[in-house]
Order: structure tokens, then sequence, then C-alpha cells
């Protein structure tokens, strides 16, 4: 299967920031996403957080990829700046190890999918080019996290920051092994209906969090 | 000890007969003559010719030793004269009656005792007053007759006689009861009283035995010191049947005490010398309790003596003993000891007139039983010090034992925590070697034995299985997931999440057919096997076959038997030659895994169609 036949018929927001202090991991990465179609001038490297920071004062974006570890930092406090400033702005984990309660942490921080390093080239590239058309990557485990860290919503009251049943519904199906389409066929819903309740859950999970955070400051009497 | 007090008063210690001075009016109150007579039949008054004079206080048995008991009649004579004509008042004092007796003033019945009869009453220590009827007296020589009644082999006589002025006769009386009866009377209760305390104290401390010696020596001492102060012989029967009970008594009493100074005095006193002392106490009872009529006295007056002579021995025994001790305790309960004999000694002095002084003996018995106490106070006290002390010791002990423990333990626990991270360390060692060592030896074969330099993509996936082992040896041991999942589902899920996420990606439609649960849960090393199985088939699926349809099915046939097939409709390849030359290390490896780990792996490879089996012995938990 050839790689232009993966990159057909994409969207590709631009321009897209990658931190990585590795230069290996770059290169790779930025031959990952040159083989996406992107063009090189639309590719912005930042090794550390003040780098980082720097490139987002100079331009706007539209994607970032964001490593765990980075020397100055940890790349949440990044994801978290970046979803502060951009609230439609795709995030994505580049993460070395299966970390799961820190690709866990990054999520709820407002990061919108994740990828591990040491997996194939290939799989590497099709999770990107999910999210590239709009999905959103989730996993068994984490849905089993967000099941147990956001309330269930009640019947009438769907935006109370609870799951709606169908939500829960989906996380369920998710923890349970199935696929995105799997799981749009067995509620008879499109594949891009499922990602769509995937990304607002992640939205609800970050909603919450901050929620939380700005309870527990009012509750320290950080807040006036 | 004590009983030295009775010698007092056996020997009628009061001062003699004495008639009363001058009183403060003018009146003069003389006694001109006391006779004394044996009592006729039916105890009437002797004839004339039988009065004799004596004079008071009067021991009639003395100087008639075969008196048989029955009554003495004694006449005393006196006659008050005033300066003017009228007379004043008179009361008569008796100081003691032994054993009972009546009066008559003038031929007139004054008082009687309530026996005069056997079992007599016991007047002999009670002194008594009355005011003499004015009527019944007259001008002149007035006469009081007393009749006194004893019994055989015991004294009888009467004790001195006090007429006069009613103030001071009064004053008199206080006096002779104060030293006759209330002395005695605290004597009593401070030996009861610490009797029973001690007698308290050794029933808590059964090995404490001096504490019991003690105690039983004082309720002894109590039942014979009774006799000074009872005035009726109830429950006896006869007044000679108490006087016996009352030695015995004494007898037990001093033996009780000896007992006593030689166990607080920690004393090694040889059995022996235990067992005399109990012979004879033992004899000297039986002498008592069995002795005909005609030797009572005598056994009365060896026991007494005996017990006098045992008492006085063992006092100055234990001074030899304290000397030798040197030791506090023992030196003040020697002084305490000697206290007794030298009071006894001075009343002795006393009596005889040698000194003129008033008896010391009862004040100094109840000093010494104090004292006493106050010894064994010390002790007691001191005891209590060394169980506070032993206590501090204990405590202290126990301290530095948790302590030692703590060290102890907190060694044991850094050795077992040592022990673990060698174990585990052990572990993955022992997986690498499993895992990744029999990958890497494998590749090590096929690149040796091929005659063709490896093409890239061979080298690539040689490498990368490496890297999937190595990726799943980390998460095995670094992960909190090591355990086998609940459910085939659970075990599943991961694998089916990322791969359906692909197979999506790349329009490949996949099949999941498990079942709802284990029978028999595979043991930790098989389920890795599984998971890398399914994972090297999905990944060749998604690489070489070019497969648009997969299914993974687990069977679980029977209790513990396991079969996975992984089938897909790609090009397929030649079986046989990939086992040979190694194209793909994953066949091979995968192969060595499951066999490893009890159970077979089955490839069967066409265009369309290829199948992998693997089937597993599940041995149970």
């Amino acid at each position: 299967m050839s790689v232009s036949a993966l990159t057909a018929d994409l969207v590709l927001p631009s321009p897209v920031l990658l931190v990585d202090d590795e230069p290996g991991e770059r290169q790779r990465l930025e031959a990952l996403l040159l083989d996406l179609g992107y063009p090189a001038d639309a590719l912005v490297f930042a090794a550390s957080l003040k780098e980082a920071r720097a490139c987002l004062i100079d331009q706007p974006i539209a994607l970032a990829l964001v490593d765990l570890g980075l020397p100055d930092g940890s790349g949440i406090e990044l994801i978290d700046e970046l979803r502060t400033r951009d609230p439609g702005l795709s995030i994505m984990v580049i993460s070395a190890w299966r970390a799961r309660e820190e690709i866990f942490a990054a999520l709820r921080a407002g990061a919108t999918g994740y990828v591990l390093k040491e997996r194939d080239d290939l799989e590497i590239m099709l999770a990107l080019r999910s999210v590239l058309r709009g999905g959103a990557p989730i996993d068994p485990f984490v849905a089993r996290q967000i099941i147990e860290e956001l309330p269930a919503g009640k019947v009438g009251q769907p935006d109370d920051g609870g799951l709606t049943p169908r939500e829960s519904e989906i996380l369920r199906l998710v923890a349970e092994g199935l696929g995105n389409r799997d799981i749009g066929e067995r509620l008879f819903l499109s594949r891009y209906t499922v990602e769509s309740h995937i990304k607002r859950i992640y939205r609800k999970l970050e909603v919450s969090s901050r929620t939380q955070a700005i309870h527990a400051a009012g509750q320290r009497g950080l807040l006036a | 000890m004590r009983w030295l007090a009775l010698l007092v008063l056996w020997a009628f210690a009061a001062p003699a007969w004495a008639q009363a001075p001058a009183s403060a009016a003018d009146c003069t109150t003389r006694i001109l003559a006391v006779h004394a007579g044996p009592a006729g039949a039916d105890g009437v008054k002797p004839a004339a010719a039988d009065w004799q004079a004596v004079s008071l206080p009067d021991e009639w048995n003395r100087r008639h030793p075969d008196f048989a008991g029955g009554s003495i009649w004694y006449r005393i004579d006196w006659r008050q004269d005033c300066p003017g004509a009228a007379r004043e008042p008179v009361a008569l004092l008796l100081q003691s009656v032994v054993l009972a007796g009546e009066v008559f003033v003038n031929g007139r019945h004054l008082w009687s005792d309530t026996h005069l009869t056997e079992p007599l009453s016991r007047s002999w220590n009670m002194p008594r007053q009355w005011m003499l009827p004015e009527n019944w007296l007259h001008d002149g020589v007035n006469t009081i007759e007393v009749r006194v009644s004893g019994v055989a082999g015991q004294s009888v006589g009467l004790g001195p006689v006090f007429i006069g002025d009613p103030g001071h006769i009064g004053r008199l009386h206080d006096s002779l009861r104060w030293h006759h009866r209330t002395l005695f009377e605290i004597n009593l209760i401070v030996s009861g009283i610490v009797g029973i305390l001690f007698f308290c104290v050794w029933i808590m401390r059964r090995d404490q035995t001096f504490y019991g010696w003690y105690a039983f020596s004082s309720l002894f001492w109590m039942a014979f010191a009774a006799n000074i102060l009872i005035i009726s012989p109830w429950p006896f029967t006869s007044s000679l049947m108490l006087a016996c009970v009352n030695i015995i008594a004494l007898l037990l009493s001093v033996a009780c005490f000896c007992m006593f100074t030689w166990r607080f005095g920690e004393q090694q006193v040889r059995p022996r010398t235990e067992r005399t002392l109990w012979s004879v106490t033992g004899v000297l009872i039986a002498a008592l309790a069995l002795a005909p009529l005609s030797f009572v006295n005598a056994a009365q007056w060896a026991g007494f003596r005996a017990a006098a002579i045992i008492f006085l021995a063992n006092c100055l025994q234990f001074l030899v003993h304290a000397w030798r001790t040197r030791r506090r305790e023992h030196a003040i309960l020697a002084a305490c000891l000697m206290v007794l004999p030298v009071a006894g000694l001075h009343d002795a002095l006393v009596l005889t007139h040698l000194i003129d002084a008033q008896p010391i003996f009862p004040w100094s018995n109840i000093a010494s039983t104090f004292a006493l106490s106050a010894i064994m106070g010390l002790r007691h006290a001191r005891n209590l010090g060394r169980i506070e002390r032993f206590n501090e010791e204990l405590a202290e002990s126990v301290a530095k034992a948790r302590r030692e423990l703590t060290v102890t333990l907190e060694r044991e626990h850094a050795l077992a925590l040592s022990h673990t991270r060698l174990q585990y360390q052990l572990q993955i060692a022992h997986d690498l070697h499993d895992g990744l060592g029999g990958a890497l030896v494998h590749m090590m074969r096929s690149v040796e034995r091929s005659t063709e330099p490896l093409a890239p993509p061979q080298v690539l996936s040689m490498l990368k299985f490496i890297r999937d082992d190595l990726r799943q040896t980390i998460d095995t041991n670094y992960s909190a997931s090591v355990t086998i999942p609940a459910t085939p589902q659970e075990w599943i899920a991961p694998l089916r999440h990322r791969f359906t996420a692909m197979f999506d990606e790349l329009g490949i439609a996949s099949e999941w057919l498990l079942p709802e649960a284990w029978r028999t849960p595979p043991a930790a090393l098989q389920y890795l096997a599984l998971s890398r199985l399914v994972e090297e088939a999905l990944t060749n699926v998604i690489k070489h076959s070019g497969a648009r349809n997969v299914q993974l099915r687990l069977d679980l046939p029977e209790a513990d038997k396991l079969v996975l097939r992984v089938e897909d409709d790609g090009a397929g390849f030649d079986v046989a030659a990939v086992r040979q030359a190694g194209i793909s290390i994953g066949v091979r490896s995968m192969t060595a895994r499951i066999v490893r780990v009890g159970g077979s792996l089955d490839v069967v490879s066409e265009p369309g169609r290829t199948l992998l089996t693997a089937r597993l012995t599940l041995a149970g938990a």
C-alpha cells in the first residue's frame, strides 16, 4: 500500500508546531508529515517549552504535536497554554513509552489525541491521518479512566458537564476494544458522528478538569 | 511478750491499801482494822474466833494454800471523825475482788456480782465505787463486809479498799479505771486492728509468711489479754477452764511471735529449733487441756513461765542476731523487743517498792506494737519500692527490646526488600532472556545460515520484532496492569482497538469473535505470548498480505484448552519456505514462543487464505 494512497482526500491544517527535543524523532515525524503532503514551510519545530512559546508569539498554528518529556518542563504545561489560547486547536501528544497516567493528564489538559513513538511509521502515520481527518483517537484505558472521572449526566439536563447516555455508551464500547467504525455500526451512527462524540467527551474532560482547578483554587482562597 | 502486763495485775500491782487522807472538809475517814475469815457452810460469816487480822491487798490462798474453793469474808472497820456534829457523805471504792463477791454496809446488802457460784463473775480487775447511803451509817465505828468467792487452785482475795470523801474517791476511781481497764482496752484494740491488718496483708501475700505469724501472734494475744477485761466467764463453764484457755492462747501467741521474728529477721533457724518450740508449746497445751484438777494450777504456772522464758530468750537471741547482721531493720526490731522485758523489769521494781513510779508496761506494750507495725510498714514500703524499681527496670528493658526489635525488623525489611528487588531483576533478566534472547539467537542463526546478503526489509523486520518484544517486556514489568485480564474481551480490548483503528484507516474489515469469559484463565506467560502472537500476526496482515478481511477467533473447546485462530484473505506465503529460510522471523519466533508456554502453532497459507492456529493447554490457577 503506497503512502500516496493514504494521503488522498486530506485537508491539511497548517502550520504545524512540532515540539520534541530529540533530533532523530523530529526528523522522523517531519518525514511522516512531509509524506502526508505537508509542504516543508508549513512545519515549525521547537525543542523546548521556551522555543515553543517563542514560536507561538510569531504565528498562529493549526495543529500541534507535543512530546511530553521536554528539557525545561512537561509538555502538559504547553498543551494547557495552547488549549487556553485556542479552544479549537488539534493537539496530539507524542509520547515515548506508554505512560498511561501521563497521557491521561495530557488529555485532561486539552490534548485531542496521542500516539506512541515506538510504534511503526505506518501506525503513527495512520494515527496522524485520523486526526487530520477530524478523528479523535482514544483507547480502552482512556475510556475507562473517563468513565470513572466524569459523572453520568442527568436525563433532561444535557449540558451539565456529565456524560450523555450516548457518550457513556460509546465509551463503554471503546473500553471493550471496539474501533470507531464498529461502534458506529453498533449504534447506527456514522463513524464521524462517533468521533465528534469522542471529541466532545474530551472537551468535557478538559472543562471538568478546569472547573475542578477553579473550584480547588476557590477553596484555597486564590480567587476572590 | 505483753503478758508481763498480766504479771503486774496478777501480783496486785496497785498501791497497797490506803486510807483516804483528810478531805477538803474537816472530816477524816480512817480504816481501823481489817479482818478476814473463811465462810462457813452456805457462805455464812465466820465465827468470831475465826476472824484474823489481815492487811489489804490480801491474797488469802497464799497464806492458805489448801483453800478448796468457797467464800472468804473480809470485815473492814472504819470511822469518820468530824470536827462538827454533822457527818460528811462517804464513798467506797473496791479496786478488785478476786474473783467475785458481794458487799454489805453495817449488815445491809450494798452490791453483789451477778454470779457468786461457778461459773463465777470476774471482778478481779474491775474497780468499783459506791456512795454509802447516809442513813445506813452511824457515828463511831462502821463496818463494811465483803464476801469473796473463789475456786480451788486459783487466787482468792481482796484488793485495796478506799473509803472517804466522794470527790477524792471519784478521782481515784477514774485513775484506777484508766490504768487497769482503759489502757488495756486500748492495748486490745491496737493488737486487734494490727492483727487483722497484717492478716489481710498475709492473705494477699502468702509468701510473706512473717505477716501471717505476726497476725496470729496478735490475735492470740488478744484472746489472752481479753482475760484482763472480761467480767463474765462466758462462753466457758468454769473459771478454771477459762484460765487454761487463757494460758493456751498465751503460749500460741509466743510461739507465733517467735516464728515472726525468725521469718522477719530471715534467720537461718534450724528446723530442730522450730520443732522444739512447737513440741514444747504442744506439750504444755496438752497438759493444760488434760491435766487433772489437782495439777491444773501447776500446769498454768508452768505454761505461763515457759511462755515468759521463751519470749525473753527469743528477744535476747534476736538482739544477738541484729548485732550480727547489722541491718537497720533488725536493730530497730531488736530494740523494740527489748522494750518489753525492760518495762517488765521496771514494773517489777515498782512492785517491790524499790522505785516509786507507775507501772509502764501497758504503755510500752502499745508503743512496741506501734513500733513493730511501723517496722513492718517500712518493710512493706521497701518491697513496694523494689517493685516500683522493678517496674521501671522492666519498662526500660521492654523499651530496649522494642528498639532492638525495631532495628531487627527494619533490617529484615530491608533484606526482604533487596531480596524482592533481586527477584524482580531476575524476573526481568529472565523475561529478556526468554523473549529477546530467544529471538536474537534465532535471528543470528538465520543470518549465519543465509547464503545471500540480507535485504534491508528483512533486517528491519528483525529489528522491529526485537523492539516489540522489548516493549512488551518493559510494559509487563513496569505497568501496573500485569494482572491477567478478567475476561477475553478485556484481554483483547487494547489490541483490538489499536488494530481496528489502523484497519479502519486502511479499509480492512475485521471480525473479532471471543467468548464472554475464560473457562480457565491462562497463565501470565501464556497470555503475554498470545498477545505477542496477535500483535505479530495482525502486523503481518497489515504490512504484507494486502488482505481485505481479517478474523480473529478465540475458542475454549475444553476447560483446559484454548484455540486462537487468526485468518485473513491476503496474498499468503509459502509456509515451508518461510520456516526454512527464515524470511519471516516473526513466524518462527512465535512458534518457539507458543511452544515454550505449552502450546503449538500451525500456519496454513495459500493465496487468499492464511490461517494461524495456536493451541494452548491451560494449567489452571
